[in-house]
């Protein structure tokens, strides 16, 4: 135990005196060099460390993973684009894609309106009240989402009917005579598939709301007041002047959200492992890698993901941008 | 337009000691230009928000015209109300700024239009209308902020400090703007300030606000004249009244050794309220340079010249007992042509019949309507 | 030596490394180079488990001067995985399953152990056909069962089991039909069945099929079938699955009925059995259900007097099929003495008996072990059960490729149990889902 501690200290003085001496032989070797380009050259040298960690850790595999998806299932050969063709046209991958597709609309959408509601509602308590209403409902988030798995497990349970329900629902359902319900096999009409997502929902929406209860915060006061004196309902004043002035919290909630539910994986993963027509994108992809060890497939996967993600992520850079141009 | 009337309003936040607004008893006239003025804190802004409705009246009521609003929300008062910081709607053009009561009391497109542009004449904003608040200059958001409200043509204009995020020069501009276009559109204004300045200049009538209590309703010109008691003789005007509290003998006021006489009807209140003091003010144009043995002496600390006028500001030596209330500093105002030097001892005489007394003790004025003649020194 | 495949947790950091170990990756050959006295044992049983072993193996390396690191890890065949790929490589390593061994056996990495062994003394003691499951499709011996578990046990709760008319296990299929419609005839559920285990829902679902299929077809279609020497979905697979339909899944056989089954959970699925009166009164499952955390504490703490186990019967009172499971040891380091000593010793009569005494979990692959080493009469009893075995073979999802055995085998049968595909179609995607 002690020699893990001491290794543990040694390894950080070592990182630490590892990265100093590299930025003084960086630095040594800009001196070295004319003064003009010593100049031009500093601000680039003190960056390639980070640039080459990017380069490494980020770059890199993502190429090595667009090769990979175009090689089998052991990365030995290529196959051109034989992985893309086989997800694309099975109708297990297609039914995956479907449900994503499902997780996409209703997800992010579910966690702004559900955010915005208890934000303003928690707006409205004593302040005592609010904190301890938006401690309660951001404490989901702190829990994450295989402890999100544990809970919500207990609440869809369902036991045979001759036994003990230990399901919350199914608690209820027979405690007014009916017949415990399977929950999560209920696939005609994706129940399950949104009963997954009431989760997703309950972890973020506290997320959600934290976000947006700052940015109503913001709002002014006296745009308020001047909207009700110019005769606008408390509904009207919402939607026509709260709204709009958070609108770019809005999208970024919305945005994070979305990338958020593309890799939405633990709770799937957790409650059905995909099974009863609920599989998503990352727990196909998770299991094509680990257990059908189909390298080829899991990196068509990402690849595919990457390619849907990449717009969204270029727009909220620019959104971001935009904001930081009007501060 | 309407009338508005306070009687016995109490604004009382939940949790505070005392009352914002305490018993405020006041009655604004149609189309009249009323200022509430008073330092912070005194409730005035407090007051004006309980006209929109904006502030829960505890107690008392609130009329408008005929109606009694104390209870009804905002939206039902049919007034509008320009913001300190103007509260525009950034996500909106200045002319869906202005429009947007309009549009939400359902009126047709084409008519907010015509309204809207008529009040953007007026105003000097057509040229603005599709801009975003965010684009204006300070002055033009000021005017937006008056356009959203005069398009609606309401009952009752209320303003709180709408000039206070204006540079000087354009303060004074667009005072004189808000109170020709009151006259011109004869709305019913209630104007809220804490410069006296701006309220001596604008209102019809000014009333004087300290610590939820009404002190003083006026014209600008009684209030000048005749301050109720020292808060507003203090508080109007600028530069600001000299007060100098004085010992009192049998004739009057003892100043600088000397006997400064007082009326017979002063001396009757002071005497019944058992007073050995008294509050004397004088205003710093009352006062008149004589020479040297003739009045108090003067020893000038600063001079302030403003071109037309010049203000002294110095130690006038009363001689009250020694210490006490000797080398209080006073202002005067002075020849702008010849005015006198730093640390020059000059001497004053004070016009009696512009000083104005009162009670030490409740602050209340003594004088009469006017002090009396000057009585020669025996 | 560990309960079944449990859920695999893996690190996106491991998803990561595993992408890109190398552009396209090539097999390399060599073991471990280590030739000294201190070597790492690699193994995925942990817990409890874990001490019972190193209890048992450690006084004997230290008398025999052999120092050995373990290395325990719930995440086994990720690591032996990556370790491989990085030419890392424990000395011994066990495997809980002999499909990954035999992958890793493809690299060249693993020893011969042939020569290791002494083969015919392994040949006549072990089950029969236990060594098979540690060689590869060529027949070489690249590991060796150092534990078993009986996966054909039937579990029946004694007293309320007697008073319905079950004191002895059935000796035929037919019989056990037979059995299962007379209960059923008095308006009681014979059985108990749940194949929910969170990411691994579906597996106590393949055992059956497994087990149908050995007992119907015996040893050699069914490693043929495991093999994927007939396709998956062969009619045989089919008629399988309509007699575990006929027995357990039809109306009023199985407790909560079919729609119950894939959410129940296998490790409590039989307690029912002891409510009173009994919920069901057969459920088959693997002998681990003995240990804690499944069966009641008033159950376990009176196992000998209150549950009775009988054996799958066989097609005929003759033949008596065994399915089974179990860790199998293999060798990286073939020229280190010291690590084929511990080798030995693992596949040595005297290792079993000893972990028989000491660790209630135990089943020896040897059939040399003494009965009374056994700590209880239920124990025995699966001893008993597996060493009359006519033959015995390695569970079979364990043995397909991941795709499949822990895949598309697991979700098509929960799919096809819970009703949304019938059995023809769940065989088809699975065959369609095998590896080319």
């Amino acid at each position: 135990m002690l020699i893990k501690i001491v290794n543990a200290l040694l390894a950080v003085l070592g990182g630490v005196a590892g990265a100093v001496v590299l930025f003084y032989l960086l630095n040594k070797f800009a001196e070295i060099l004319p003064s003009r380009w010593e100049e031009r050259l500093k601000p680039y040298l003190f960056l390639l460390p980070a640039f080459a960690a990017i380069a490494l850790y980020l770059i890199y595999p993502t190429i090595q993973t667009l090769v990979y998806s175009f090689a089998n299932a052991a990365s030995t050969q290529f196959v051109g684009f034989k992985n893309y063709s086989d997800l694309l046209t099975s109708s297990a991958f297609q039914n995956t894609l479907f449900n994503t597709l499902l997780w996409i609309i209703v997800v992010p959408a579910g966690t702004i309106v559900l955010g915005l509601m208890i934000a303003s509602l928690a707006d409205r308590l004593r302040p005592s009240g609010e904190k301890f209403a938006k401690t309660l409902i951001f404490l989901p988030l702190a829990i994450g989402a295989v402890g999100a798995g544990a809970i919500w497990k207990f609440i869809y349970a369902a036991n045979p009917p001759t036994q003990h329900q230990i399901g919350l629902l199914n608690g209820i359902v027979t405690g007014f005579g009916g017949n415990p319900v399977n929950w999560l096999q209920l696939s005609s009409g994706r129940l399950n598939s949104f009963l997954l997502m009431v989760m997703l929902l309950w972890a973020q929406a506290g997320f959600a709301m934290v976000l947006l209860s700052a940015a109503i915060k913001g709002v002014p006061t006296d745009t308020l007041e001047a909207a009700r004196l110019d005769g606008a309902s408390e509904g009207a004043i919402f939607f026509r002047i709260v709204i709009p002035q958070i609108r770019t919290t809005l999208v970024t909630v919305f945005i994070t959200v979305l990338i958020g539910v593309l890799k939405t994986f633990d709770i799937v993963y957790v409650m059905t492992n995909g099974n009863f027509n609920t599989n998503v994108v990352a727990v196909d992809f998770y299991n094509q890698l680990f257990t059908n060890s189909n390298a080829g497939y899991a990196a068509a996967i990402v690849v595919m993901l990457m390619i849907v993600i990449i717009p969204v992520m270029v727009y909220q850079v620019r959104q971001f941008r935009a904001e930081e141009v009007a501060r | 337009m309407a009338s508005i009337s306070y009687d016995h309003a109490t604004v009382q936040y939940p949790g505070a000691e005392r009352p914002s607004v305490n018993a405020l008893d006041l009655e604004i006239a149609d189309g009249e230009f009323l200022v509430l003025v008073g330092p912070s804190g005194c409730g005035k802004s407090t007051s004006l928000r309980a006209i929109a409705g904006l502030e829960a009246v505890t107690d008392g009521t609130i009329r408008i015209g005929e109606k009694d609003v104390t209870h009804l929300p905002p939206k039902d008062r049919d007034i509008a109300m320009v913001f300190q910081n103007y509260a525009l709607y950034p996500h909106m053009s200045v002319a869906d700024n202005m429009g947007f009561a309009l549009k939400i009391a359902g009126m047709k497109k084409d008519e907010i239009r015509t309204r809207v542009e008529d009040a953007a004449r007026i105003l000097d904003l057509t040229e603005y209308l599709e801009r975003k608040p965010k684009a204006l200059s300070g002055g033009q958001r000021q005017r937006v902020a008056m356009g959203r409200a005069i398009v609606r043509s309401p009952q009752a204009f209320l303003m709180d400090e709408p000039l206070s995020n204006l540079d000087a020069k354009l303060r004074v501009q667009t005072r004189t703007e808000i109170a020709a276009l009151q006259r011109r559109l004869g709305t019913t204004t209630v104007y809220v300030t804490h410069d006296q300045v701006e309220a001596m200049t604008m209102g019809d009538r000014v009333a004087v606000l300290k610590d939820g209590y009404l002190q003083q309703v006026d014209t600008p010109r009684n209030l000048y004249d005749r301050p109720d008691n020292v808060f507003v003789a203090g508080f109007i005007g600028s530069p600001a009244m000299n007060l100098i509290d004085v010992d009192l003998d049998q004739d009057g006021a003892v100043l600088g050794g000397r006997s400064f006489p007082l009326p017979r009807a002063v001396m009757s209140t002071l005497g019944a309220e058992n007073a050995r003091t008294a509050t004397v003010g004088f205003r710093p144009e009352s006062v008149r340079v004589v020479n040297e043995g003739e009045g108090f002496p003067f020893e000038v600390v600063v001079v302030e010249e403003l071109g037309s006028d010049a203000y002294a500001y110095g130690t006038l030596h009363t001689n009250r007992e020694a210490g006490a209330d000797d080398g209080k500093l006073v202002t005067i105002r002075v020849d702008a042509r010849r005015t006198p030097m730093k640390g020059e001892t000059i001497h004053l005489q004070i016009a009696a019949e512009d000083a104005h007394v009162f009670s030490t003790e409740t602050g209340r004025r003594v004088s009469g309507e006017r002090v009396g003649p000057p009585v020669p020194a025996s | 030596m560990r309960i079944r495949p449990t859920v695999k947790a893996a690190a996106v950091l491991g998803a990561a490394a595993a992408l890109t170990a190398g552009c396209l990756s090539s097999g390399g050959g060599g073991g471990s180079s280590n030739t000294g006295n201190t070597i790492t044992m690699m193994y995925g049983f942990t817990g409890n488990q874990s001490d019972d072993f190193q209890a048992v193996v450690k006084p004997w390396a230290q008398k025999n001067n052999i120092t050995i690191n373990f290395a325990p890890t719930a995440d086994f065949n990720n690591l032996i995985n990556t370790k491989v790929a990085a030419n890392q490589l424990p000395d011994i390593a066990i495997f809980p399953q002999p499909g990954i061994m035999r992958t890793i056996s493809a690299t060249g990495k693993l020893a011969d152990l042939s020569s290791v062994l002494t083969m015919s003394d392994l040949q006549s003691n072990m089950l029969p056909g236990a060594l098979k499951a540690g060689q590869n499709d060529s027949g070489t011996q690249y590991a060796v069962l150092v534990s078993a578990n009986v996966k054909n046990g039937v579990y029946f709760p004694k007293k309320a089991a007697t008073a319905a008319g079950l004191t002895q296990g059935p000796q035929t299929m037919d019989q056990l039909q037979q059995l299962t419609n007379t209960i059923a005839g008095t308006g009681r559920t014979p059985w108990c069945f749940g194949i929910e285990a969170a990411a691994a829902t579906g597996w106590p679902a393949t055992d059956w099929v497994e087990d149908l299929m050995v007992i119907n077809n015996g040893s050699d279609v069914y490693n043929q079938w495991v093999q994927h020497k007939i396709p998956f979905n062969d009619p045989r697979v089919l008629s399988v699955l309509n007699q575990l339909d006929q027995l357990v899944l039809a109306n009023g056989h199985v407790n909560g009925g079919r729609n119950a089954v894939a959410s129940n959970n296998f490790g409590t699925a039989g307690n029912p059995m002891f409510d009173n009166p009994p919920g069901c009164f057969m459920y088959r499952q693997g002998n681990f259900l003995t240990q804690a955390g499944f069966f009641p504490k008033a159950v376990l703490s009176d196992l000998d007097n209150t549950v009775g186990v009988f054996p799958m019967p066989g097609k005929t009172a003759e033949s008596k099929p065994v399915l089974g499971g179990g860790d199998l040891a293999g060798l990286f380091s073939a020229n280190n003495d010291s690590a084929k000593k511990v080798l030995q010793y693992l596949t040595s009569s005297e290792f079993q008996t000893a972990m028989a005494k000491k660790a209630s979990w135990y089943l020896a692959p040897r059939k040399d072990v003494p009965l009374d080493s056994y700590p209880s009469k239920t124990s025995q009893n699966f001893a008993q059960i597996q060493n009359q075995a006519t033959e015995w073979v390695f569970d079979g999802s364990d043995q397909m490729p991941g795709a499949v055995g822990s895949g598309s085998f697991w979700k098509e049968m929960t799919a096809w149990i819970s009703g949304q595909e019938d059995a023809k179609t769940a065989l088809d995607k699975i065959e369609a889902s095998w590896p080319k």
